[in-house]
């Protein structure tokens, strides 16, 4: 009775059924699908576009001056982030009342149509805006400045970042931060020696998103901050500015901002799990 | 009285209402099971768990005063614990970890070095130190968790069943290593555990909680002869053992303890402790025909009434005690001075 109940089991163990089939084949379908629609799309831009093309294009000064405005303007958006957003997920990531209502207020912008982003911000901060008005008393003007183009990056990057870091807060072992306090660490001292480091991986990888989201930036930018060569015409601004005339040194700039884009995700990428296995 | 406690808190539906003084440099251990209120009346000691009223007094410092509205944070009251879980910091080296609060406390590199080497050195991990936290094994993270604790000197020491998640082989090394770790540390100390035996090996004083009340306390003696409830009685009723253990090669092992040997399962060595419940064992007139191995035979010393029969102290080398029905003590016709032969199986000793 035994060793018969033992067969069974056995034959079980080892049959294939259909089912088991139609989802595995159906998961390596969508997984070669899917990679395949990305790659392909972007493997059009690099067919379209010799190195030759790619190099003359860089050796135009708009193009050079878009290339030099859109890394500045993402460095310094991406150094705000970080010092503005990571205090606002540490506290997001412990309990409050009303810590729903900011949350989702703070990813709204993700689901933003980048235009209408751009639009918000000139209500707050145009001429006539909200806030607009107050700095113009002050002689601060923002609308189609450099400063314009890091707004509205930071506006619509920053939640990138702020979730992904708040997220890897809480995930910190409540053990952890109880043995510390006992052993008579200050907040602050828990934070920086205890939640922070295992943290690391994740705020990397949520700031690369970011700086991603950052250099790509297009509807807010040209709504809040125009398109002023050298002072507000960012990559993408300036892609879709040659678009309009000269479609191969758009698709050339182009290919420079994903080879960046591409780089910047994988080093990262490469940094963070090497870190989590130190 | 160095620390004095009286703590109410209700904890959803659960109600904690405990009162508790412990000496200076005494281990006191609070025996429950899951679910009792000990981790609660621990976190509440520790700072972690405010109380809804009471008090909470070392010494002369004040750490929690209900009415006064008085409640001092953990990092400001000299006390440290020690987690089930270990809690050790999984990205630090074991020196960073038994350095943290030194450091958090702003000590001098010198002085941190120094203490953290005493301290890995009272627990044995001093080889351990360059290791990451994350890639000891249970036995050595919970030796280098003492060694966390301890370092900062505190006057209170609060221990969350130390050794529930370490396996029993592990668990003697451990115990030896938190045993020196309290002796050295001269502090007091509050033991929480499940495990009776346990609280009996590490603690001078045994206060028993059910459902977030104390419902007796003292040494074991004390337990054993008036036990207020029937969990009480379920394990103030054993007899302890202590002695040097051999391994044989059946599976089992020889424990010296006097002149006598007595005889148990698995393969130990060194200095064991073995616990009998004392109504596993049995009591005859003439040598046992039974096939329990381990026999002591002596004359009656005192016969008292407990729950359900008679406890029969034997005064045989090693003294021994038994619990029996009045049916059974009645059939032996048991008075004191009377010869007896007392024997259990190697399978009722358990060994710590």
């Amino acid at each position: 009775m035994q060793s018969a109940g033992q067969d069974t089991g056995t034959s079980l163990r080892r049959s294939v059924l259909p089912r088991d089939v139609a989802i595995g084949g159906f998961a390596l379908f969508a997984a070669v699908a899917m990679t395949a629609f990305i790659a392909l799309t972007l493997f059009a831009l690099l067919v379209h576009s010799p190195v030759v093309k790619i190099v003359s294009a860089l050796h135009r000064e708009v193009v050079l001056q878009a290339l030099v405005l859109s890394l500045r303007t993402t460095l310094v958006c991406a150094v705000v982030i970080v010092i503005v957003g990571t205090p606002l997920a540490a506290l997001l990531a412990r309990p409050f009342a009303g810590r729903a209502a900011v949350e989702t207020l703070i990813t709204l912008p993700i689901v933003l149509p980048p235009v209408v982003a751009g639009l918000a911000l000139l209500l707050a901060f145009g001429r006539a805006g909200l806030l607009g008005k107050a700095l113009a008393v002050f002689g601060l003007e923002l609308p189609f400045t450099t400063a314009a183009v890091v707004l509205a990056q930071i506006f619509v990057a920053a939640p990138l970042y702020i979730i992904a870091a708040k997220d890897a807060f809480a995930r910190a072992d409540p053990d952890w931060t109880d043995a510390a306090a006992t052993l008579g660490a200050s907040p602050a001292y828990v934070f920086m020696r205890i939640i922070m480091p295992p943290a690391f991986p994740a705020l990397l990888s949520g700031l690369a998103l970011a700086s991603a989201r950052a250099l790509g930036e297009f509807g807010a930018t040209i709504t809040f901050a125009g398109n002023l060569p050298g002072v507000t015409q960012t990559m993408p601004v300036a892609v879709y500015m040659a678009a309009q005339g000269d479609m191969d040194s758009s698709i050339a700039i182009a290919v420079v901002m994903l080879a960046i884009s591409y780089g910047a995700l994988l080093g990262v990428r490469l940094l963070g799990s090497g870190w989590g296995r130190r | 009285m160095s620390l004095q406690a009286r703590v109410l808190a209700r904890l959803g539906s659960f109600i904690l209402d405990a009162s508790l003084e412990a000496e200076a440099h005494e281990t006191l251990a609070v025996i429950g099971e899951s679910g009792s209120g000990k981790t609660s009346l621990l976190r509440c000691l520790a700072g972690l768990l405010r109380p809804d009223c009471g008090s909470i007094t070392l010494g002369d410092d004040v750490w929690y005063d209900g009415e006064r509205r008085c409640h001092v944070p953990p990092r400001r009251r000299d006390v440290a614990m020690v987690f089930s879980s270990y809690a050790l910091f999984g990205h630090l080296s074991v020196f960073e970890n038994v350095a943290f609060g030194l450091r958090a406390a702003g000590a001098h590199r010198a002085s941190v070095q120094q203490r953290v080497m005493a301290v890995l050195e009272l627990v044995e991990a001093s080889h351990l130190a360059a290791r990451r936290a994350a890639t000891l094994s249970a036995g050595e993270s919970q030796r280098v968790a003492i060694a966390r604790a301890v370092a900062v000197r505190p006057r209170l020491l609060l221990l969350d069943e130390p050794l529930a998640a370490l396996d029993v082989r592990v668990r003697k090394t451990v115990r030896a290593s938190l045993a020196r770790a309290i002796a050295a540390s001269g502090c007091t100390a509050i033991l929480v555990t499940h495990e009776p035996a346990e609280g009996m090996l590490l603690a001078s004083r045994l206060a028993v909680m059910e459902d977030g009340r104390f419902v007796q306390a003292g040494d074991l003696g004390a337990l054993r002869s008036f036990p207020a409830t029937p969990y009480v009685a379920s394990f103030a009723g054993v007899n302890v053992f202590r002695g040097a253990a051999a391994a044989k090669s059946d599976g089992t092992s020889t424990v010296a303890v006097g002149n006598a040997s007595l005889i148990v399962r698995g393969e130990w060595s060194g200095l064991v402790t073995v616990v009998v419940d004392e109504d596993a064992v049995t009591l005859t007139l003439t040598q046992p025909e039974s096939s329990a191995r381990n026999r002591l035979a002596g004359i009656v010393e005192s016969v008292a009434a407990v729950a359900g029969g008679v406890a029969v102290s034997l005064a045989s080398q090693p003294p021994v005690v038994a619990r029996i029905t009045h049916a059974a003590a009645a059939e032996l016709d048991i008075a004191a001075g009377r010869r007896l032969y007392a024997s259990f199986k190697a399978g009722e000793a358990r060994v710590f």
